[in-house]
């Protein structure tokens, strides 16, 4: 009977050894299905990502291929026509066969000189892809200039940039924010004085805006802002994130800070 | 009634909340092999309780009917649900692990019927074996597959983690029961709350595996 037991215990320990590694294994298991659930959602939210930033890409193409397509037309098409109009006015005043209406004609022949020049700058600036062709230190010393040739307020842009080029739709989203937060501070923050900074290295840009202006209270703007909502946008696109600072009677400051390894 | 009588009868109520639960979600269960499953515990429930009645009114039989009837039915219902759900390459081991434990309970009624010297169940020892190793193939086709980052939501899962912790966690009680208790009865009797508790949570498994099932359909 004694043996009997010993060989009972034995063998009871044995399928406790078993069902002990089993449940050693289930937990092996549930935190190697964590693990593959993690990656899985990593994997998901790259796609996405990429999805986003594909879809961004062929919405600038398409918008630049329009512009170009525009311009071309403006100056192919409708300036044509114009130069011929005004050149049959010349040819009219010219002929002098109605002297009484000579005035007329020269005031129409005027018009649609000016008319073919402010045509022949939309086309240029239709036609030409600044953002492509130029750096975006040179880009936003651009809207500086600008805005400082308003007289309206002062624009201190300062630039750090290394040798790195930004992808065209990093450029294009920072010169619109650019545009967006002048905009903003001229008309509805009365500032004097406006800070650019911008500093481009191997792994990020790093954008610095800010202004003297009256400020405001972030919690009741950010949520009515169209601006502000739409420069916050842009930046998550691409990878970003924004960083708005605004009191009443201290100024704004917006700070951007876009990876350059998540979509280079 | 004693307490251990009372949470011994409380497994009983948990087959039938099982069941409930699985008519419940009826609609949902989907592939429809599953309706099955509740059906299956609806018998499984039956069956107890006539064990129980017949065993508190001294009627004979019981012991025959979970031999012949209740304990078959468990396993040959369980190979089927793996035959079901393992992927098809599996199919034939499936069939012949079956095929394995038919034959063990039959050597075992037919042919070793008056052995003297085996001193635990032959076809439950195989019917376990069978059922530890399909879910270990299980386990790992599973492991194997997109299936992993969704496990919670797969029903199987639960019932086959609830069956082979029961099983397994059971099997020295159930197999040599009769030894066990002449050997040692102190082991005997706290392999029964053993048994009790597994049986539980078996039963909560179950539930867990029909309502997480139904959170996977909406």
């Amino acid at each position: 009977m004694l043996q009997a037991n010993r060989e009972i215990i034995v063998f009871i320990v044995a399928f406790f050894l078993i069902l002990i590694a089993f449940i050693t294994g289930v937990l092996l298991f549930i935190t190697q299905a964590r693990k593959r659930k993690i990656d899985h959602q990593k994997e998901k939210q790259k796609i996405n990502e990429e999805h986003q930033m594909e879809l961004l890409q062929t919405q600038i193409e398409m918008q630049t291929q329009t512009m170009q397509y525009i311009g071309r037309e403006i100056h192919d098409n409708v300036g044509q026509k114009l130069t011929l109009a005004s050149l049959y006015t010349q040819q009219l005043a010219y002929e002098n066969k109605a002297p009484q209406i000579n005035d007329k004609i020269e005031t129409i022949s005027h018009i649609i000189n000016e008319s073919l020049v402010e045509l022949r700058q939309l086309s240029k600036s239709l036609t030409d892809d600044s953002i492509a062709d130029n750096d975006i230190t040179a880009l936003l010393q651009q809207e500086c200039d600008k805005v400082n040739n308003t007289k309206k307020c002062s624009v201190n842009f300062i630039s750090y940039q290394k040798s790195t080029t930004l992808p065209y739709q990093t450029k294009s989203i920072l010169v619109r924010i650019v545009q967006e937060f002048f905009q903003n501070s001229i008309k509805h923050a009365g500032c004097k004085n406006i800070y650019v900074s911008i500093n481009v290295n191997d792994n990020a840009v790093l954008l610095q805006l800010k202004d003297d202006g009256k400020g405001f209270d972030t919690s009741i703007v950010n949520s009515n802002g169209i601006g502000l909502n739409n420069m916050k946008k842009r930046t998550e696109l691409i990878g970003g994130k924004f960083y708005l600072e605004s009191k009443v009677g201290t100024g704004t400051k917006l700070n951007i800070e876009i990876p350059l390894s998540k979509h280079q | 009634m004693n307490t251990f009588d009372i949470i011994q009868f409380g497994i009983k109520i948990m087959e039938g909340l099982a069941c409930i639960t699985g008519f419940l979600c009826w609609a949902r269960l989907y592939p429809k092999f599953w309706r099955i499953f509740p059906i299956y515990l609806l018998i499984i429930f039956c069956c107890e309780f006539a064990g129980w009645y017949m065993t508190n009114n001294a009627i004979k039989g019981s012991k025959l009917m979970y031999q012949y009837f209740v304990i078959p039915l468990e396993f040959l219902f369980m190979y089927f649900l793996y035959f079901k759900n393992l992927p098809k390459y599996f199919s034939k081991i499936t069939v012949g692990l079956s095929l394995v434990y038919i034959a063990s309970f039959f050597a075992e009624k037919l042919l070793l019927k008056n052995v003297k010297w085996l001193w635990m169940s032959v076809s439950y020892s195989v019917g376990c074996l069978v059922l530890f190793i399909l879910a270990t193939i299980y386990f790992l086709s599973i492991h194997q597959s997109e299936k992993i980052i969704t496990y919670k939501k797969e029903i199987f899962f639960w019932v086959t983690l609830g069956m082979v912790l029961f099983y397994v966690g059971t099997f020295p009680y159930y197999a040599m029961s009769g030894v066990l208790y002449k050997a040692n009865e102190g082991l005997y009797n706290t392999y029964s709350w053993i048994s009790i508790i597994l049986n539980y949570i078996m039963y909560s498994f179950f539930i867990t595996g029909f309502l997480c099932y139904r959170q996977t359909e909406k």
